[in-house]
């Protein structure tokens, strides 16, 4: 069993490494090159660990294969538009200008009840609503409503303010993200000096967020 | 862009690994056909301390690739051959004729074990 353990540590270590070398996309964003080999990876990694008589390095060959393969062809696909075409396809109108365009839906093999899910998926429960949907390369259909339908947005209201500026988190757990610091522009000297005003050490921080104008707030340990 | 200079970095160095056991395997496998045909000439012209030497070379140069054979096909049929070469080795030191018929069948498995390393089509297919 001892064997069992350590090569399940090990391909621990190489699944980890390959998924991280593939990028940081969310599952439901795969494209469908990265589906399969997320797939495959699972299925092959599990072989060796069931199977103590296939030597490991029958796993660790194809995942690394397979992974470096599905880089280097991202990386053509960043470089070459008809190469994305080819591997991923390329998004597809099947509402344009509010009518629905059933031969390019029969063509995705798309049916109703699949736009009429997505639609309650983002709350549009009225299919006139809909000037344009996009079906992009993930399968997921993304709405552009009519004008009528869209919800105001600030200047649509003349209402004022600027941008702001989201706070960060600077201090966790008592450890302070100095690049988190760098990025926001306070000082060292700022934030011993807001520290000092609010009578607490880092240490005694649990969580302090901080925007780039110094507006800041602080959860003390408990 | 990092992750695709390591990438290709990777896929060679697994691909160069991938074939250079295919020739490696190909390498140790001719040299243990010409020992075994060693061992053999040497039984039958009876130098038995000669044959016992080189099969007991035999059994060793076999143990010392199969340490470091991680990327060879099919490891079980590689243990096979471990056991024939003992017999060899064993067969050698008794002067048994039964030796003819384990450097044929040991023969016959290394062959066979060069060939399952070979990336040939009916193979890949």
């Amino acid at each position: 069993m001892a064997i069992v353990l350590i090569r399940a540590v090990i391909l621990y270590i190489v699944i980890t490494f390959s998924l991280r070398l593939m990028g940081k996309r969310q599952l439901g964003e795969l494209q469908p090159s990265e589906l399969v080999v997320t797939i495959l990876i699972s299925n092959i990694a599990a072989i060796p660990v069931e199977d103590s008589s296939v030597p490991m390095i029958m796993g660790i060959v194809p995942i690394l294969t397979l992974v470096c393969l599905d880089v280097i062809m991202s990386g053509f696909m960043l470089k070459s538009p008809r190469m994305r075409k080819l591997i991923i396809g390329s998004p597809r109108i099947i509402i344009s200008e509010g009518k629905v365009l059933q031969k390019e839906m029969n063509r995705l093999r798309y049916t109703v009840d699949d736009l009429m899910e997505s639609m309650r998926n983002q709350q549009i429960f009225d299919v006139d609503q809909i000037h344009y949907a996009i079906v992009e390369t993930t399968g997921k259909i993304n709405f552009f409503l009519k004008k009528d339908f869209q919800t105001a947005e600030k200047q649509d209201v003349s209402a004022g303010g600027s941008t702001e500026n989201p706070p960060s988190v600077i201090i966790r757990d008592g450890i302070i993200d100095n690049e988190q610091m760098r990025l926001l522009g306070l000082g060292e000297k700022w934030l011993t000096k807001t520290l000092r005003e609010e009578k607490i050490s880092e240490k005694r921080v649990f969580l302090m967020t901080a925007d780039k104008n110094g507006k800041y707030g602080i959860i003390e340990k408990e | 862009m990092k992750r695709i200079v390591i990438s290709v970095i990777l896929l060679c160095v697994v691909a160069f690994g991938c074939f250079y056991s295919v020739y490696a395997v190909n390498d140790i496998t001719g040299k243990m056909l010409d020992k075994i045909h060693e061992v053999e000439r040497a039984f039958e012209d009876g130098d038995t301390e000669k044959s016992v030497q080189t099969a007991k070379e035999l059994s060793e140069d076999w143990n010392k690739f199969i340490d470091f054979a991680i990327l060879v096909n099919d490891l079980g049929h590689a243990l096979e051959i471990t056991s024939s070469m003992a017999e060899i080795h064993s067969f050698a030191q008794e002067g048994d004729d039964e030796l003819y018929p384990a450097c044929d069948r040991a023969e016959a498995q290394i062959d066979m074990f060069r060939d399952m390393q070979k990336p040939t089509l009916w193979k890949i297919l």
